[in-house]
């Protein structure tokens, strides 16, 4: 029975005596949930060497994405695409890349889809029995922590996860940047994925720490549909989340290629218009 | 019992003669010595109701956890050693949790009571098993939640036996209690009335004076699936009923 | 593939090594139980395990839950299960299809790893599955009833299987309606 968090994660050494050169060949997740890992020298190599190119690939699934997330006055706004490719073919147009942890907790997905899912909902497990051990929900900082030290465990062994886990606690809302490297960041504006860099110049332009939530929710909109539009990788419908003080709700869930043709409407309806002089 | 003590009461892996183990029997007497806590089932839902010793008038009494949290749509009150309740309740949370990172779905009552006695169960001199106890749990368990098949109630003890019960009653007090829930009790009852019932039966076999710091009450609903542990408000509006 | 109170499954009976065709026999689905199917995709090795091993899993659910598992929960436990090899995976793609309680089709596709794709509509997976989407889309309409679903499920398939190398060599339907499981299978080009 396991009743430290951190005897949890205990990790158990190679069979027969050899574990010097064979390192771990198992990792337990809680009571009875086992991650095997190969009984080879190096295991992070293991399937780039027995698998030479077209395994590798499948590894990529889900790799194109936009995902973005930002603090302002009234919490947070999370904004996400919802294409999966698997090299050029587009495996989903309809992925979920928010998870909901739980009422008060946020994540988002960018890497690999079974990483991403797995660990996020390993995340609420461990967030779940914190309640209840501690009677307090976790903070947003602890919750990041607790997915850094699950994630950096398997470091360098191919594990791929770019996150962002938002919510509210004690402390008002609060963002973390995660991913596979081990890497923890606290922050007010992140985006993560391929199409990241074109959201982020759409969002840094809008930003502004005072917005009201509709605004809020519009620049994260348009941040993702301009990704959508301009990164091959990303696409498909864009779902927005708003993290406030009573937890997080669904904004919206539209399609990028509805908004193309709104947005385009509306851009040349403004460039008819008789300029408003003062 | 005692009259037959002898060196087969000694270790707990050891039978006597007759085919008892006594150390399992020694833990369940143990529970006679615990609070009394009262489960009742009805179609709305599950109440549990505990008596809380408060042996000292300068003990905070929101500190003694008689009733415990097992999952969203589970909880259970406990009679015995609440050092090892801890344990299995523990164990019964994080059986839960992975149930539902396994599957997707809330674990039933059935399973969850089955899990908790599995744990129950590991208990041995020789210490093979790096993390089990080396004599059995003294605490017994009213595990109440709801699930597909509706409300339940699960009874279970260092034995590691669990059953099913529709008003079942465990602790110093519960011979008297059981026999007058077994009069009281109808199929039909609303929670409201199991709740009054719960109350009054503790009533009658406490020592002191039932007010509200010294009991707890706590239903689960068939409704929302919710198990909720009430609060001191509630539980005085449920108290002036009786 | 989804109908109206009625769900199809179904794939070519082809085995191979590479181009050689080494048995025209062996279906890739599986009946986990009277409501629930199970598709795998891939290295018939894993195939063969993981049925086994999920037909271990689902009857130690049934004996614990004393009930049978719900298509959602078992491609849950499909999911953990396979990311429990995450550093060594089974080379396989499943596919769980299966009526809920309320008879509602239930369909669901995941990768290698174990990522979940829940469809309302229908789901492809192995060496067709881009052409096999191309002509689900083409076809696919939505509240079939049995028959239909059936014609549109094997028209699909032989579509997709004609024009692809390594399947093919005849094709086995499964529909799950409430009535229960039909079974038909069809004929296909035996290049």
């Amino acid at each position: 029975m396991n009743i430290d968090l951190s005897e949890a994660l205990d990790t158990k050494y190679g069979r027969s005596g050899l574990s010097c050169e064979v390192g771990p060949d198992a990792v337990e997740l809680g009571e009875e949930h086992v991650l095997t890992i190969p009984n080879v020298p190096r295991p992070d190599k293991f399937l780039s060497d027995s698998f030479k190119g077209q395994e590798a690939e499948v590894l990529k699934f889900a790799h194109g994405t936009t995902t973005l997330a930002f603090v302002f006055k009234h919490g947070i706004i999370a904004a996400v695409d919802s294409r999966a490719s698997m090299g050029v073919y587009i495996g989903s147009g309809t992925v979920k890349k928010i998870i909901e942890i739980n009422p008060f907790l946020l994540g988002t997905m960018a890497g690999g889809a079974a990483d991403c899912s797995f660990w996020e909902r390993d995340l609420g497990r461990q967030c779940r029995l914190f309640e209840l051990r501690n009677k307090e929900r976790i903070s947003v900082a602890a919750a990041s922590k607790l997915l850094v030290n699950s994630v950096s465990r398997f470091r360098g062994m191919g594990l791929s996860m770019g996150t962002m886990i938002m919510g509210w606690d004690k402390t008002g809302p609060a963002l973390f940047y995660v991913d596979n490297d081990g890497t923890r960041l606290k922050g007010n504006l992140f985006s993560v994925g391929s199409g990241s860099t074109f959201a982020m110049g759409v969002l840094d332009i809008g930003y502004k720490y005072d917005l009201s939530v509709e605004e809020a929710c519009e620049l994260g909109r348009r941040s993702i549909y301009h990704a959508t539009h301009r990164d091959g990788a990303s696409g498909g419908i864009i779902n927005i989340y708003h993290v406030g003080e009573d937890g997080w709700t669904k904004i919206s869930s539209e399609d990028s290629a509805q908004k193309h043709y709104q947005y385009k409407a509306e851009s040349t309806e403004q460039a008819s218009a008789p300029m408003v002089t003062s | 019992m005692f009259l037959t003590r002898s060196e087969y009461d000694r270790g707990v892996n050891t039978f006597s003669p007759e085919g008892r183990l006594f150390q399992v029997e020694y833990a369940i007497e143990a529970i006679k010595e615990g609070s009394t806590a009262i489960g009742i089932r009805t179609s709305e839902g599950v109440v549990l109701a505990v008596e809380k010793r408060l042996t000292s008038p300068l003990l905070e009494p929101s500190s003694v956890e008689k009733i415990m949290i097992i999952d969203h749509h589970m909880g259970c009150a406990n009679s015995g050693l609440s050092a090892d309740a801890r344990i299995l309740i523990d164990h019964a949370r994080v059986v839960t949790q992975h149930h539902t990172f396994t599957y997707n779905e809330p674990m039933t009552t059935d399973s969850c009571a089955q899990a908790v006695c599995d744990l129950a169960l590991r208990f041995g001199e020789d210490g093979r098993e790096e993390d089990a106890m080396s004599r059995p749990f003294g605490v017994a368990l009213l595990i109440a939640g709801v699930d597909e098949k509706g409300p339940a109630l699960y009874h279970t003890d260092p034995s590691g036996t669990y059953v099913r019960w529709e008003a079942k009653a465990i602790g110093a007090g519960s011979e008297g209690a059981q026999t007058a829930l077994q009069d009281a009790y109808s199929k039909m009852m609303t929670l409201e009335e199991a709740e009054t019932l719960a109350l009054k039966t503790l009533k009658q076999v406490m020592e002191e004076k039932l007010n509200s710091t010294n009991v707890e009450i706590a239903a689960v609903t068939a409704k929302d699936r919710k198990f909720r542990i009430y609060s001191s408000e509630e539980l005085n509006q449920c108290i002036e009923r009786l | 593939m989804s109908g109206d109170g009625c769900v199809a499954i179904a794939s070519d009976t082809r085995l191979g090594q590479q181009y050689q065709t080494i048995a025209m026999d062996v279906p890739r689905m599986f009946k986990m139980h009277d409501r629930l199917f199970l598709g795998l995709t891939g290295l018939y090795t894993d195939t063969q395990t993981l049925y086994n091993l999920f037909k271990f899993k689902l009857s130690m659910y049934k004996m614990r839950e004393g009930r049978e598992i719900s298509p959602e929960t078992f491609a849950n436990l499909v999911s953990s299960t396979l990311y429990e090899k995450r550093f060594g995976p089974y080379f396989t793609e499943p596919i769980v299809v299966g009526l809920d309680k309320d008879n509602k089709p239930y369909l669901c596709g995941m990768d290698l790893l174990g990522a979940l794709a829940c469809e309302p509509d229908f789901v492809t997976l192995g060496t067709s599955t881009e052409m096999l989407l191309g002509a689900c889309e083409t076809f696919y309409r939505e509240n079939m009833n049995e028959d239909q679903l059936f014609e549109v499920v094997s028209q699909t398939l032989m579509m997709a299987t004609d024009r692809d190398c390594l399947s093919g060599w005849g094709g086995v339907v499964h529909i799950i309606s409430k009535e229960g499981i039909t079974t038909k299978t069809i004929k296909t080009r035996q290049d």
